[in-house]
């Protein structure tokens, strides 16, 4: 038994004590300190397995400011093609940078792309639709542009 | 498994030579060299004192086995948190404990049945003598009976100096609280037990 440390514990306290040491020490069950080393195994090759690296560029952004900002640097990249010629300058540089032949096909993709979107002007779904046009009044302006038009046709 | 202190690759004469030597050293050597035959000498060392405290503390043989596995598995997942200079039983211990009252925590907030108060099967579990006489067996079951009347906290002190055999300033480092109040835990802790047993037992 620990030795009485504390001599606030009488005798009546410390035979208490003594009861209490005397208790039996269960018998582990079999296996006990196989199965805790296969525990204790399973979870050191854990640690050893590397964790996953992180690309930082890859990272989420997560800054309300960081995500604000990358906002318009999209929106503002995006913008800039919207200038016919400014694309084309972006392309011949893209063309430049990863070759003629990956060019072209990432061209076809786009198209492919924008094509199953369907076309993004009424013009040009006009153009795929050749919808018919309402026939104008006789006598009125719309008639009469009507009609040269299909002369010149 | 790889040691978590030094190089695992080892020829068989040095394991075995090891082997030899691991029963010599201390605990918390044992620990630091952190490989599989020093871990096994230090389970084994462990498995009768602190199996045996997590049986009484909790009253659940299988549930001891658990906590007891789960002890030792965070004890090496901690090593480098280890500090050299506390002593590897009382840091063991108290993981330990802590595992104990996290348990109590689940099973107050699902509702189950609070530990120590199993049926018969696991009040036996604790004392499973067959050859103890009967009246053995009834003074075991008195004083465990008495040692569930006490708080969590009077059961852990008491447990801990006189069945564990640590000493006041280790169950105090156990316990987290400076040494007056685990000297004045464990009063308080055996004038209940006193009464109990006496009430029980005239």
């Amino acid at each position: 038994m620990a030795m009485n440390e504390n001599p606030e514990l009488n005798d009546e306290l410390l035979s208490i004590g003594r009861r209490i040491e005397a208790l039996p020490h269960p018998q582990p069950p079999q296996g006990l300190v196989a199965r805790t080393l296969a525990c204790i195994e399973k979870t050191v090759d854990l640690r050893i397995v590397q964790p996953v690296k992180k690309v930082w560029w890859l990272r989420p952004i997560t800054h309300p400011m960081a995500r604000l900002v990358a906002a318009l640097l999209l929106i503002s990249t995006l913008a800039m093609l919207a200038d016919i010629d400014r694309a084309e300058r972006v392309g011949q540089f893209m063309g430049r940078l990863m070759g003629t032949r990956a060019t072209e096909r990432l061209e076809v993709l786009v198209d492919r792309v924008l094509l199953s979107f369907g076309p993004v002007s009424d013009v040009d779904k006009d153009v795929v639709r050749q919808p018919e046009r309402p026939r104008a009044e006789p006598g009125s302006e719309e008639a009469d542009t009507q009609r040269r038009l299909s002369d010149w046709v | 498994m790889q040691g978590y202190a030094q190089p695992a690759d080892k020829s068989a004469p040095d394991r075995l030579e090891q082997a030899g030597t691991s029963s010599k050293l201390s605990d918390e050597a044992l620990f630091l060299r952190g490989d599989k035959e020093s871990l096994e000498v230090l389970v084994n060392r462990y498995q009768q004192t602190l199996y045996g405290l997590l049986v009484h503390v909790t009253g659940d043989a299988s549930l001891a086995e658990d906590l007891f596995q789960e002890a030792f598995v965070r004890a090496v997942r901690g090593a480098k948190t280890f500090d050299r200079n506390r002593s590897f039983k009382s840091w063991v211990t108290a993981i330990a404990l802590n595992l104990v009252r996290d348990e109590v925590r689940k099973r107050k907030l699902r509702g189950e049945i609070p530990l120590g108060e199993g049926g018969p099967e696991e009040q036996a579990a604790a004392g499973d003598q067959p050859r103890e006489s009967a009246e053995r067996q009834d003074e075991v079951a008195r004083v465990r009976g008495a040692l569930f009347e006490l708080t969590e906290k009077e059961r852990e002190i008491v447990l801990l100096h006189f069945y564990q055999g640590l000493t006041l300033g280790e169950a105090a480092e156990v316990l987290n609280v400076p040494l007056g109040t685990a000297k004045s835990r464990l009063h308080g802790a055996l004038v209940r037990l006193k009464g109990l047993l006496r009430s029980e037992w005239p």
